[in-house]
């Protein structure tokens, strides 16, 4: 039963990715709202095949399309209504990235379906290159937060995900997390508050024990100042430090704890995690640069407001102070790796993602570890589409502090 | 407009806050953003760190066109295309 679920997940996934990798041949657009200043512009830039932009100047300033509006067509899709635009100016001395457009009507960026005809592409060596004519753009998540004298544009910051796990655990494992950033409320001794929401789950969802993987749901809102540091033990970075309070629930919500504390988050920026990085990574070292691990770390006072039995039962006693930590070290493994040629027919990258989070209990004087080693494959071109993960987790996850020891495989699906 | 030394300056100075492993003119960078917003993203860090770097980036430099998709997406192949754009080659 365990292994042909896995198989049908990973079946599933191989199946949606082929259809939708499929769907993309020749070279076209990418059409995106941006907002530099105070105005939504329509920004169109080349991209190859797979969908990957091209970063190289490859626009004919001298295009048709840049002299006569007239072949470029921005249409509102549900009506079908043409929208009127300007093209934004550019030097035409040199070719270009990515050409703009400015719709003066349109107050707010949404939908826009767009034909371009007698844009010209060349090469680096001067050779024409022939492109798809339709693209689409979508509208962005519009929200902002306040920094100082400038605008922090927000939109787009989220990596909501849902995976969908099968393997040594009894059922299908339901692993999740939502993110919601709210912005600047306040500022306090020139230094700005920032506001932000988050949720976690780890469930079995389809299977005889619930215990059989991380029994854990956590909402968290924190409450948190940004700065800049350089300290001699984590090297220069951009760090957090605030208030936190968090809702730890097992998924039938019979064990319920609630916690108050303080956490800093930071960059430990050293010579053998960079080491470590180049040693592990196996394609182009000209497109590598690897990143430092992240840490955080915080105190909870933690208050029991329920105590359930059976699977919701904690296993471990524990105190009300706690201190925390959590570790991220991604490594990269491949990137672009050619699946052109197979039924996948898209470049990949993998990753290898450590995730521990230790939590030491001050009056029982005892560790709990929880750990996530995962393995993903995600298509480089597109980063909504799903990617493929496997995971060895093993530990002790809040609030029932359970034991987990297993291998996991299936998809990760953003939305 | 600021010179494209300060430019440079200010461009390699912000990304060692990041951190940037290699802070020079001719590292790769078409990836790097990307891994650092997935990773801002895991750890549910309030704040991105791409839109610290442009928000202090545009305060000493004045505006320019360049967003966070450009950085994430990999339009800038090398840290000196970055400093090319702003610069308005």
């Amino acid at each position: 039963m365990k292994s042909r679920l896995t198989c049908g997940i990973v079946v599933i996934g191989l199946l949606s990715l082929s259809i939708s990798i499929g769907l993309a041949g020749e070279m076209g657009f990418k059409v995106r709202w941006v907002k530099p200043d105070t105005q939504w512009l329509l920004r169109i830039q080349p991209t190859n095949s797979d969908g990957t932009l091209i970063t190289e100047r490859t626009i004919d300033p001298n295009s048709p399309a840049l002299k006569d509006k007239k072949l470029i067509q921005v249409l509102d899709p549900v009506g079908g209504k043409p929208i009127e635009f300007e093209i934004k100016p550019f030097a035409s001395t040199r070719k270009l990235r990515f050409i703009e457009l400015t719709l003066p009507k349109v107050k707010d960026a949404k939908k826009v379906s767009i034909t371009i005809d007698g844009l010209l592409l060349e090469d680096a060596l001067g050779q024409r290159i022939a492109h798809s004519n339709a693209a689409t753009a979508d509208a962005p998540t519009a929200s902002s937060a306040d920094m100082g004298p400038t605008t922090i544009d927000t939109s787009g910051v989220k990596q909501n995900f849902l995976s969908l796990l099968a393997g040594s655990a009894d059922g299908a494992i339901l692993s999740g997390k939502v993110i919601g950033t709210f912005g600047k409320v306040t500022a306090f001794a020139g230094n700005d508050i920032f506001l932000r929401g988050k949720a976690t789950a780890d469930l079995n969802v389809k299977g005889s024990d619930a215990r059989d993987y991380f029994n854990s749901i956590v909402g968290e809102f924190d409450a948190f100042v940004e700065r800049n540091y350089e300290t001699f033990f984590t090297g220069p970075g951009m760090g957090e430090l605030g208030l936190r309070t968090k809702i730890e629930s097992d998924q039938k919500f019979k064990t319920i704890d609630g916690t108050l504390g303080l956490a800093a988050w930071f960059s430990v920026k050293n010579g053998f995690t960079d080491f470590v990085n180049r040693v592990t990574y196996f394609s182009d070292p000209q497109r590598h640069a690897s990143i430092a691990p992240v840490v955080a770390l915080g105190y909870d006072y933690v208050s029991q407001f329920e105590n359930g039995s059976g699977t919701s039962a904690p296993v471990e006693s524990t105190g009300r102070n706690r201190l925390s930590g959590k570790l991220d070290w991604p490594l990269e493994i491949a990137r672009g790796w050619d699946l052109r040629r197979t039924p996948l027919a898209a470049l990949y990258d993998i990753d290898l993602i450590i995730d521990v989070t230790p939590i030491y209990d001050i009056k029982e004087g005892k560790f709990f570890v929880e750990n996530k080693l995962s393995l993903e494959i995600t298509p480089a071109s597109d980063k909504n589409k799903a990617s493929f993960v496997l995971t060895y987790a093993n530990g002790k996850a809040t609030p029932t502090f359970q034991n987990v020891d297993t291998i996991l495989a299936g998809l990760k699906l953003p939305f | 407009m600021a010179s494209r030394d300060e430019i440079q300056k200010a461009v390699l100075e912000e990304l060692k806050f990041v951190p940037f492993d290699k802070p020079t003119l001719n590292s790769p960078f078409n990836d790097f953003w990307k891994q650092v917003n997935d990773q801002d993203e895991r750890t549910g860090r309030g704040v991105r760190r791409v839109d610290i770097f442009l928000l202090h980036l545009k305060a000493a430099l004045g505006p320019f066109d360049v967003s966070r998709d450009d950085l994430i997406d990999g339009s800038f192949a090398k840290v000196s295309n970055l400093i090319d754009e702003i610069e308005g080659n």
